[in-house]
């Protein structure tokens, strides 16, 4: 039987704000059990909420990065459930009157296995809608130790938004694809670092199947717990075959909640938070109205930075880069600031574009440093890459500088670089043409071959003046000398 | 002169000219309290120790001639829902019996930077849902006037101490009546302010839209002169309101009317109402006539519907506010518990008392899917037209008069049964919280029984000092 | 309207409260008599008129972005029943 699998995300991402969204305590990850929280935070009696204004504006800004309506007049409603990482038994949240609905994103789809390592080629473009984006508090952690639950509240009230995706996946790829958009806006909007291995990114996925396009939605499972990119696919993947063997037998599918498993790869029933469906939302009469109006709308718009794909559209038509190199440098902000910071200073795009795809980004992963973490910076690239340009180094030698400038410790400019390792390139002609005639006449085969038409022979003896001058001479001036004395 | 008769006014001035000393008058009523409150019983807490050492602070101050304030040295007493750092907050519930709060609520701190000195925490009904003060855990107090009766609720403990002169004044808060009520019975004056007037924070909250904390005195000067303090905006309650505050005690010294307009909404003198407080208020209404007012009846056409809409709306926020007692961070948990389950059911059935479990029933239940909109709904609707009613009212009238409830002291045990019948009482005095106005409860008489009876004014929000003139000029004080 | 003892039940587990017998009829009563009473806002007509969920007209009400140092983490679990030197316990959670 044939299968139409129907996905749809909850995706939980924290805000980057320095407090939390209803009182005073730090957000920093990482810290020592219930050190980041006081009697708000953990819904002491009498205690009341403080809104964070930049957590509002971080919403917006996420919605406006995803294309969507922003409400203009929003409000929080409590959301009731008992759990012993939710201090209040209400999550202060939005129902009804979120701050962003009705947007989408334009999906460039690669084909082939998300998990195959490879950098595949987008295949299709697909719009994925977004229902809505609200923000809310997050809740405490719960350890499980022996006999007993410890209860760490250092998250509870941490930021969040809630996106909610339209059921438009019909594969895990698109999943992946879609995170990863979403992951690489939310950074360039700068309103969450994203980290799902440190729980700052977390998606839910609501799953379903259907016997055709047609047929109306079956009845979805919604599984959580699902801590990286890659094990989103895995769950999708279970989770589909999971169903379509109950489906294949005739069975139905119940509308569980399931946690993912990602070390045994399996997934099973939760079994807490029955009733859950009943969640009693009423407005927070703590928390006042939100009112954005025009100007404020306008300012959060203006403090956007260029998103990916205007930054793509920059490169392919303004600046004639072809569509791999501008995909592989909206692919991460980091990557591209650097990028837009050399053109800046006056680098060719596509002469920056080539050494960023290959040194830089060979040398950045495997030093494990980030584009944005490079001591040189931008006008450190940018001196190196003039270096070549101008013809004082060789692209080879630019190649043994920039790996020098990447060592531990170093802080020498490219330029006291190319004196300390002798690199400079000779371009001086008549020491060139010197050597050119040197090599001439050892190799008289050679010239023979290369005036009977034979380019090959040509090679042969600029690499020979090369390997005379110790590869420093400048292969360009060999070249066109080497030519004008063999053909004048 | 005993100094136990003195107004908050009156202990001012003696203690800026040295003739009083605040250890005098902390000793005074802390002997007083030892005397008299086995009997009254409207004291939880009483903080003895710390209050003669804020005191003898306070007359080092004095000496010094560094007073924080006009009120620096004068003894209070504080309802206990108020938290208070490492003095016990019990709410009056066993599922707060130990627990002592690690912050102190925003109005009290502003009492404390003003100097002045805490006797102890009070009686009152169990997280302030009640009309009696029956319903603490603890025990009852009795109504200083006549101790076969109720002092009222859920404040009956703040207004009963202040009646039996065992604190000068004290703190209480206001939901659908709860200061209003019990100053009326005991016979002294209590104001709910206009919602947001006084900061929240730190109050243990029951109805998050309609709580509100008010001074309860024995002066409507007093009164003034307290909300002046407690008053104001605090950027830890969003409720609280950010107008600067006026000099209150100022409106509540001329006692001249001059013209103002007051109404009296013929809803609320109907049958339903005793005929002595009937009496007792239209007479009020000839003592503000000579001073000047102009009073004519009026209309709230919808008003007795602000009773079931704030039974709902108020049982709902509590319902939801009190969800984090649940015996994890704080507050009674049960023992021998093998489940998570277990402790938040056990913990909440043994910790809470009946009427607030009935509460948490209606309020889940006016909440839950299928009955959103036909309850909880449908009485924030209904509030808004009580707003319209009011508003219109307000059109005609500076403030309304009306009694505060319509009956007086209840002998203990005989309401009770049916409480439908106990929640009519508050008929009076819930559409004030409903509608976010200020209302004065000020005494005005007694019943055939000696009873006390207590007139309310009623003015829109931020007009408090319009209850204060009227206020004044009917008490005289 | 009348509460049948289901309601009672369901509404009482929701609210994470145990009744015994006793109780359970008892309060059938008082909310069938509570729900009865709330039951005469059917007689307003609400058509059109917006619920009020705020008593004053404030909105906007925000606070900066800033960090202020956290409670002392003893102070606040001092006050829990069961906690070791760092966190709050309870009973040990399946899910």
């Amino acid at each position: 039987m044939e299968f139409e699998t129907v996905i749809g995300l909850e995706v939980h991402v924290e805000l980057s704000t320095q407090s939390k969204i209803y009182c005073t305590c730090s957000t920093a990850f990482g810290a020592e059990e219930n050190t980041h929280v006081c009697p708000v935070c953990m819904g002491f009696p009498g205690t009341l909420p403080a809104l964070n204004k930049q957590a509002v504006e971080y919403c917006v800004k996420a919605g406006l990065a995803l294309n969507c309506k922003i409400n203009q007049y929003s409000r929080q409603d409590r959301k009731h459930y008992f759990y012993p990482d939710l201090p209040k038994a209400f999550q202060t949240s939005q129902y009804d009157l979120p701050l962003c609905y009705d947007g989408y994103v334009d999906l460039r789809v690669p084909e082939g296995d998300p998990l195959d390592g490879k950098v595949n080629k987008p295949a299709y473009t697909k719009r994925i809608g977004i229902t809505r984006i609200h923000i809310e508090e997050d809740a405490g952690k719960l350890i499980h130790a022996s006999g007993a639950t410890r209860v760490d509240c250092n998250r509870c009230g941490v930021p969040l938004i809630e996106i909610v995706t339209e059921p438009d996946f019909r594969t895990s790829g698109e999943v992946y694809a879609f995170l990863q958009h979403l992951r690489n806006v939310l950074l360039y909007a700068n309103v969450s670092n994203c980290r799902m291995e440190e729980g700052s990114m977390r998606c839910d996925v609501n799953l379903s199947l259907r016997p055709s396009p047609d047929a109306p939605f079956g009845t979805r499972t919604e599984t959580k717990n699902i801590a990286s990119l890659s094990a989103t696919v895995r769950a999708i993947e279970y989770e589909r075959a999971r169903q379509r063997k109950i489906l294949e037998k005739g069975g139905a599918i119940t509308q569980d909640t399931l946690r993912w498993d990602d070390e045994r790869g399996v997934n099973y029933a939760m079994r807490s938070k029955e009733d859950a469906h009943d969640y009693f939302y009423f407005p927070e009469p703590d928390i006042m109205p939100i009112v954005i109006d025009d100007a404020w709308l306008s300012s959060i718009k203006a403090s956007l930075p260029e998103l990916p794909h205007e930054r793509r559209k920059r490169y392919t038509e303004a600046l004639g880069l072809p569509d791999y190199d501008a995909d592989f440098l909206v692919g991460e902000k980091a990557i591209s600031d650097l990028f837009d910071a050399c053109v800046a200073l006056g680098a060719a795009p596509k002469t920056v574009s080539n050494w960023l795809m290959s040194d830089v980004a060979r040398l950045c992963n495997d030093t494990n440093t980030g584009f944005d973490e490079l001591w040189f910076g931008a006008k450190g690239l940018y001196e190196l890459i003039s270096l070549v340009e101008k013809g004082t180094i060789s692209r080879t030698a630019g190649s043994k500088v920039l790996e020098a400038m990447f060592a531990p410790g170093e802080r020498r400019s490219p330029g006291e670089l190319v004196s300390a390792l002798g690199l400079a390139q000779v371009s001086d002609e008549g020491a060139i043409l010197e050597l050119c005639k040197t090599v001439i006449a050892a190799n008289e085969k050679a010239v023979k071959d290369y005036r009977a038409g034979k380019e090959k022979a040509m090679t042969s003896l600029v690499g020979q003046v090369m390997k005379a001058s110790k590869g420093k001479a400048n292969p360009a001036i060999v070249n066109r000398l080497m030519r004008e004395l063999l053909n004048g | 002169m005993d100094i136990r008769d003195l107004t908050v006014a009156e202990l001012s001035a003696l203690l800026a000219e040295g003739k009083l000393s605040s250890t005098e008058i902390t000793k005074a009523y802390l002997s007083a309290i030892e005397k008299e409150d086995g009997f009254i019983r409207s004291y939880i807490t009483v903080t003895a120790e710390k209050a003669l050492s804020d005191a003898a602070a306070a007359d080092e101050r004095r000496s010094r001639g560094t007073p924080l304030s006009p009120l620096d040295g004068i003894p209070f007493a504080l309802k206990d829902n108020f938290c208070t750092k490492g003095i016990k907050t019990t709410c009056a519930s066993r599922m707060l019996e130990n627990f002592v709060p690690p912050y102190t609520a925003t109005a009290v701190k502003k009492l404390e930077q003003a100097g002045c000195v805490l006797l102890g925490k009070l009686n009152m009904d169990e997280f302030a849902m009640g009309s009696s003060t029956e319903t603490s855990y603890f025990f009852k107090t009795k109504n200083p006037v006549d101790p076969e009766r109720v002092p009222g609720g859920s404040s009956g403990g703040s207004a009963a101490a202040v009646a039996a002169r065992l604190a000068p004044f004290a703190l209480g808060t206001d939901t659908g009546g709860s200061i209003r009520q019990p100053a009326a019975f005991c016979g002294i004056v209590g104001m709910k302010p206009t919602y947001g007037r006084v900061s929240r924070f730190g109050v243990v909250a029951f109805a998050s839209s309609l709580d509100q904390v008010g001074p309860m005195t024995r002066t409507v000067y007093d009164n003034a002169l307290i909300l002046s303090v407690i008053a104001g905006h605090d950027p830890m309650d969003a409720s609280s309101l950010p107008h600067p505050v006026p000099d209150y005690a100022a409106s509540a010294k001329d006692g001249i009317l001059d013209g103002m307009r007051v109404g009296l909404p013929e809803e609320l003198l109907g049958p339903g109402i005793s005929p002595a407080i009937r009496e007792a208020v239209l007479k009020a209404a000839d003592v503000l006539r000579e001073k000047g007012a102009v009073v004519e009846k009026c209309s709230l056409p919808r008003v007795k519907y602000a009773l079931p809409a704030y039974y709902i709306i108020s049982s709902a926020e509590a319902a939801s506010n009190l969800g984090r007692y649940d015996g994890i961070r704080f507050g009674y948990a049960a023992q021998d518990v093998e489940s998570i389950s277990e402790l938040y059911t056990k913990s909440r059935s043994e910790g809470f008392g009946w009427e607030v479990k009935r509460r948490i029933l209606l309020g889940t239940f006016a909440l839950s899917s299928g009955y959103y909109d036909a309850y909880y709904k449908r009485a924030q609707q209904v509030r808004t037209l009580i707003m319209q009613d009011y508003d219109n009212a307000f059109e005609r009238f500076d403030c309304l008069l009306t009694p505060v409830a319509p009956v007086t002291a209840w002998k203990f045990g005989e309401m009770s049964k049916d409480p439908l019948e106990m929640y009519a009482a508050d008929i009076c005095t819930v559409s004030v919280n409903v509608a976010g106005l200020c209302g004065l409860s000020v005494p005005c008489g007694t019943d055939e029984n000696g009873l006390p009876i207590g007139a309310q004014f009623i003015a829109k929000p931020l007009c408090e000092e319009t209850l204060y003139r009227a206020g004044a000029a009917l008490y005289g004080r | 309207m009348k509460i049948t003892r289901e309601q009672v039940l369901h509404v009482a587990a929701l609210a994470r409260l145990s009744l015994s017998e006793e109780e359970t009829e008892r309060l059938q009563g008082e909310m069938s008599g509570m729900i009865d009473f709330a039951d005469s806002l059917k007689e307003l007509d609400v058509s059109g008129v917006p619920p009020t969920t705020h008593a004053v007209p404030v909105q906007n009400v925000f606070r900066e972005d800033g960090v202020l140092p956290s409670f002392d983490r003893a102070e606040l679990l001092r006050c829990a029943p069961r906690h070791d030197e760092s966190c709050v316990l309870v009973p040990r959670v399946v899910e």
